[in-house]
């Protein structure tokens, strides 16, 4: 049974600045958002569970696994802290829970807010996004939102048109981006192409590469992947436009990891005849 | 004398367009415009302008493929080249390859800044040698002559060792084998292809009293050589400034701006000198003496140095002994009006200057600050006596690595009335009201202490205030972890934060400054060291702290790009005990440590 777009917001240690932005945020996304109060709740179950970790808290608050277990088993916890944390932000038990700090900026709690709703909006795409317990992915050709499959197993493989949709897949030589089924490996088969395959990550040194300069024109090869990897694939001509330079301001400027690079460099690329996308996080 | 050229502008934000024009609105300078790469070629290469000032990223192209664009035209290579960016001088190492590249400043920048590097860029413009240049003047074939020499001296120094295991092979192609590694040779080519690109930059027919080698030379009138030695601050030059002041002649060697040793070319000066009693004590024969004096007059190679090379003062004292005379030879002719000068850019400067140059600070005697005695008090504000005061004797409290810096109330009109030191000016530009002092000092390139006590200094003057102290319980007593890395933005600098963003702190200790790799593991005793396997001297660092038994536990970590991981075993093979393939995942740092 497919879950309805609804979110349910535990107010304990949230302001009413905070509720109310939360509220809009999940109208943005379509979906119906409830406060629960006194840990009643009625209506269809939720999808996504938001709620806020007191400071120096380090557990999920026994009122939040109580709501969870007896109103919305199926559902994702959205835990906000109010300290900063050194990542970005952290996903655990295999995606279940993912805490956040109010610190690490709006656009990045708005990202995982969307990013939960993806992943349990199951064939569901509203966004043109697909996610899964281990990563989420967008992918825009022509201005159009574009579907992004995945296998069963949870691995992704797509074959990505550097040309624009008409040369969609393109071969030779075939531009792959793939992903295993638990977002351990990266696999990548890119033509020499620089500027249209990069790896984004706050946790890697440097924070910004270019992989179709590292691996273009190699084959097919394998590396590392890690919990907040981003990739970015572009069409050739976006690529001419972007840098190292650009993409680090960039992804400065949009924290929040994979949506809002993705809603930001699909802006770009609705100025080209030919643009294309592709952004792929491991969360 | 003011400056009057054509200045080409290149930008595409109207804000920063409409800047320069005001910078120049009341000069003689005649301003051209441009809004991407391509319209600036072809207005330059119409009409080719006597100063390009250039942003670093363009609509359609990158400022550096607007360089090499400039570099293919006959008529427009010559041109010198200013960049703007929002990453300061730090992007200048993107440019060096450009002969017309002049310097790089921030951006924005203020009027000053801007007209000073454009009237400088103006100044040192090249024009083609009216004879051509083949294989130099004798004073470049010299010069090339002491790289060499400087960057040989380490690997001869082994003779003897490699003499003990010589064995039956033939002697002449075993020490070549030796000696003339691929790195060396690399680092040869490589300095002398640099340094002859600069002399040739520079080359202009030699008058009489004129110094053939010089970008920039002249006399000072009216202007102290405190003047130019600010100038040359703000242009972050390297290289070797030649003053001559009644008719004796004192050498600055200057690194990205600062002034780091000083020597003359009278030996005199040192033998008067008040030594270490080690070096008092020094047994020195009159042969040796007599050389080191020689040496001096004819190069300015202070005689101690000489003497060290040969074992006759004490290695221990040199670098303190050198910046002690150093900058009483400083304060001597920082306030000279009468001067001529010349400034030579120099890709490499001399091995003893790399290798014991250390800040030499001249502002206690400024003309802005007034004399020691305090003449001239009566121009100088409360503010700047109080820095003088603090530059004389060290802060009387260094601020503790988590204490947290804000800038105080009023803060940009004092320090408009202050004249600051290249490293107070980068320790402030690293303020961000987050980072704590340790995070500041590890990021400013400067000696971890000195940037503390920098802090501390611009605090007692009040143009900083401290906050709060965060994380107090974090004090970490851990060991280091050493880096020669150049990728400083986008690799050394972020690992610094998430270093310091742990719950045990790890410092992060910068090697590139280190004339000598394995005494400065010596002597910090880090947990790991990490290489950048593309950096020519790794390889040999690696050995080098492999084969000191006192170092048996320090970790060697080779960073290696993706095209070079097949060198994996050749990296293992010379000492490091794994490598890292970038971009390394942070996690993989963590694991190190935790090991």
């Amino acid at each position: 049974m497919t879950l309805q777009r609804t979110a349910a917001i535990l107010p304990a240690h949230v302001s009413p600045e905070q509720l109310n932005w939360l509220l809009g945020k999940c109208r943005d996304f379509r979906a119906n958002a409830r406060v629960v109060s006194d840990g009643n709740f009625s209506g269809p179950e939720p999808m996504v569970v938001i709620a806020a970790l007191p400071v120096r808290e380090r557990r999920i608050p026994k009122e939040c696994l109580h709501f969870i277990n007896h109103h919305a088993p199926r559902a994702s916890l959205l835990l906000i802290c109010d300290e900063p944390l050194v990542r970005p932000s952290v996903s655990l038990v295999e995606g279940r829970v993912t805490l956040i700090a109010w610190s690490s900026g709006l656009e990045a709690v708005c990202a995982r807010l969307r990013v939960l709703l993806v992943e349990m909006a199951d064939s569901d795409m509203p966004f043109g996004e697909r996610a899964t317990a281990h990563w989420w992915a967008a992918c825009q050709i022509d201005s159009r939102a574009a579907p992004v499959g995945a296998d069963a197993d949870g691995s992704l493989r797509i074959a990505f048109g550097l040309n624009g949709i008409s040369s969609q897949p393109e071969l030779p030589p075939s531009a792959h981006l793939g992903l295993s089924s638990h977002a351990d490996t990266w696999q990548i088969e890119w033509p020499d192409a620089p500027g249209t395959l990069w790896l984004l990550s706050a946790l890697r040194l440097p924070a910004v590469s270019d992989l179709a300069v590292a691996y273009g024109g190699k084959g097919q090869v394998s590396f590392r992947a890690a919990s907040g990897d981003i990739t970015l694939a572009v069409t050739r001509s976006v690529g001419r436009s972007l840098s190292a330079e650009t993409l680090k301001d960039l992804s400065a400027h949009t924290n929040g990891g994979g949506p809002p690079l993705f809603d930001a460099i699909s802006d770009r690329a609705r100025g080209y005849a030919d643009g294309g996308v592709l952004v792929v996080e491991i969360r | 004398m003011m400056a009057t050229g054509r200045l080409l502008m290149v930008d595409d934000s109207p804000t920063v367009r409409r800047l320069v024009e005001l910078t120049f609105a009341r000069s003689a300078w005649e301003v051209d415009y441009a809004t991407c790469g391509g319209q600036a070629v072809e207005i330059a290469c119409r009409e080719p302008p006597d100063v390009v000032l250039l942003d670093f990223v363009l609509p359609d192209m990158r400022g550096v493929e607007v360089c090499e664009l400039l570099a293919k035209d006959e008529k427009t290579r010559h041109i010198p080249i200013v960049v703007m960016s929002g990453k300061g001088a730090k992007v200048a190492e993107l440019f060096h390859k450009h002969a017309a590249f002049h310097t790089a400043i921030g951006k924005p920048s203020s009027p000053d800044e801007i007209r000073t590097a454009v009237e400088s860029a103006f100044a040192s413009r090249v024009r083609p040698p009216e004879t051509p240049v083949t294989a130099g003047s004798f004073q470049q074939r010299e010069a090339t002559a002491k790289i060499i020499y400087g960057l040989l001296r380490e690997p001869l120094a082994q003779i003897p060792n490699w003499m003990a295991e010589l064995g039956s092979q033939a002697p002449a192609a075993y020490f070549a084998r030796k000696l003339l590694s691929p790195e060396l040779v690399g680092r040869i080519l490589g300095a002398v292809a640099s340094h002859g690109q600069a002399s040739r930059g520079t080359v202009r027919p030699p008058a009489a009293g004129e110094f053939p080698d010089a970008s920039l030379q002249g006399s000072l009138r009216g202007w102290s050589v405190a003047g130019l030695i600010t100038f040359l601050e703000a242009s972050a030059r390297t290289g070797e400034l030649t003053l001559v002041i009644n008719a004796e002649t004192n050498l600055l060697y200057i690194r990205a701006g600062e002034v780091i040793l000083v020597t003359n070319r009278e030996p005199s000066r040192y033998l008067r000198a008040a030594l270490p009693t080690a070096a008092r004590r020094a047994v020195v024969s009159r042969e040796a003496m007599e050389a080191a004096e020689v040496e001096q007059r004819a190069s300015g190679t202070p005689v101690f140095v000489t003497m060290a090379a040969s074992g006759h003062f004490p290695l221990a004292d040199l670098t303190e002994v050198l910046r002690g005379i150093g900058r009483r030879l400083l304060l001597d002719v920082v306030d000279a009006t009468d001067v001529k000068f010349a400034f030579r850019d120099l890709a490499v400067l001399p091995a003893y200057v790399e290798a014991h140059g250390r800040h030499v600070s001249f502002a206690r005697n400024t003309q802005v600050f007034g004399s020691e005695n305090g003449q001239g008090a009566e121009s100088v504000s409360e503010q700047q006596w109080a820095l003088v005061r603090l530059r004389r004797s060290p802060a009387s409290t260094t601020p503790s690595a988590d204490q947290i810096f804000i800038r105080e109330t009023g803060f940009s009109t004092k320090i408009q009335s202050l004249d600051l030191t290249t490293s107070e000016r980068r320790v402030l530009a690293l303020l961000d009201g987050s980072s704590n002092a340790g995070h500041i000092a590890l990021r400013s390139g400067l000696p971890y202490e000195e940037a503390l006590a920098t802090l501390g200094r611009l605090a007692e003057i009040q143009l900083l205030r401290g906050v709060r102290t965060a994380n107090t319980n974090k004090q970490s007593s851990a060991r280091p972890l050493m880096i020669l890395e150049p990728d400083l933005d986008g690799f050394q600098a972020p690992l610094a934060t998430l270093l310091g963003s742990r719950t045990i702190p790890v410092r992060l200790l910068d090697l590139s400054g280190e004339a000598d790799v394995v005494a400065a593991v010596q002597r910090e005793q880090p947990q790991a060291v990490l290489l950048n396997a593309s950096v020519p001297s790794s390889l040999d660092a690696a050995r080098r702290v492999r084969a000191s038994a006192k170092l048996s536990d320090i970790v060697l970590v080779a960073v290696v790009d993706p095209q070079m991981t097949d060198r994996t075993s050749e990296l293992l093979a010379a000492g490091f005990d794994s490598t890292l393939v970038k971009p390394i995942v942070f996690s993989d740092i963590e694991r190190l440590l935790q090991q």
